[in-house]
């Protein structure tokens, strides 16, 4: 899927080992994400801001990707540094969703 | 700002120091390298199955001794929530299976115990749907929650280590875990962390579905 060519082969196993580190928790926060989804559509949260979250999401992961196919890592670091980028931001638009749906529950 | 609302902000900022010390504090596996720090996330979902599973049961025990429809909709969010972190212990073990083993599902004793598992849970809400009043609903269901829960330290502790699995094992045979001290930290933190953010989507879902009763 991703082209990694000019890379060694060790730096691809790790490059690799990240994304599944990635897949892991972008697969967990995906379906927390959908459960609020879920429970925003019972109490009138904006379904068009969360939808604009998501989307938000799907961005990231690609600019991840494309950084990778880009072949512009020599090392694993930059790697590890996109991974933890792209999870603390997914987790940060989770919380401001369940923020969001706590406060609406509320009134 | 309330008291709660400084919890959910420490749980922000905890969760979110664990993303970053998954990365940069945890070194990476000697047997696994970077794909090691999958556990990290992995387990505490998996944790946080089990344990929505038992509030489940607790309030399904509470159900049939008070006949109180607020215990049967605590119990119902209970089993949901559980459904869903089974399912993505599920998704990510298989994430896992396929860089370790080289297949997604290779039908081995921890991946079938947590499909069992996942059935007899679908099949919690599949008898919820089947009974229209909510005094017969709420009694049915919390003796299935308790049956069904009787099963889970079965499926999920004890099959996948009487039988020969290759799914690695992070507690040995003396019962001690079997991690670097860094890793171990992270986990323990991550533990907390996925079981506060579970005590938070609970509070919320029982909320809704309060309002959602009174309306």
């Amino acid at each position: 899927m991703l082209c990694l060519g000019s890379m060694d082969a060790l730096l691809v196993d790790q490059v690799m080992a990240v994304y599944v580190v990635v897949a892991v928790a972008m697969a967990i926060l995906g379906g927390i994400y959908a459960y609020v989804w879920r429970l925003s559509a019972m109490t009138g949260l904006s379904q068009r801001r969360l939808g604009l979250g998501f989307a938000g999401m799907v961005v990231l992961w690609l600019v991840l990707a494309a950084a990778a196919a880009a072949r512009v890592f020599a090392t694993v670091e930059p790697v590890l540094v996109l991974a933890a980028l792209a999870i603390l931001s997914i987790w940060a638009l989770i919380f401001y969703f369940l923020w969001e749906l706590d406060r609406t529950s509320r009134t | 700002m309330k008291f709660s609302g400084v919890l959910k902000l420490l749980l922000l900022f905890w969760l979110g120091g664990v993303i970053l010390a998954a990365f940069f504090y945890a070194p990476a596996d000697r047997a696994l390298g970077e794909a090691g720090r999958v556990i990290i996330f992995h387990i505490p979902v998996a944790w946080v199955t089990v344990l929505a599973f038992l509030v489940s049961c607790v309030y399904g025990v509470q159900f049939l001794r008070r006949r109180d429809l607020g215990d049967d909709l605590r119990a119902a969010a209970a089993a949901e929530l559980g459904l869903l972190f089974a399912m993505l212990a599920t998704v990510t073990g298989s994430i896992f299976a396929r860089i370790t083993w080289g297949s997604f599902w290779n039908w081995d004793p921890r991946e079938t115990s947590i499909f069992i598992l996942l059935l007899i849970y679908a099949a919690y809400f599949a008898l919820r749907s089947a009974v229209e009043d909510e005094e017969r609903r709420g009694r049915l269901s919390a003796v299935y929650a308790i049956v069904a829960f009787v099963t889970v330290p079965f499926l999920v502790f004890v099959v996948p280590r009487v039988y020969f699995s290759l799914h690695p094992d992070i507690i040995t045979p003396t019962g001690k875990l079997e991690m670097g001290a860094r890793t171990l930290q992270v986990f323990l933190a991550s533990l907390g962390g996925f079981t506060g953010l579970f005590a938070w989507m609970y509070q919320l879902a029982v909320r809704i579905g309060e309002r959602r009763q009174q309306a």
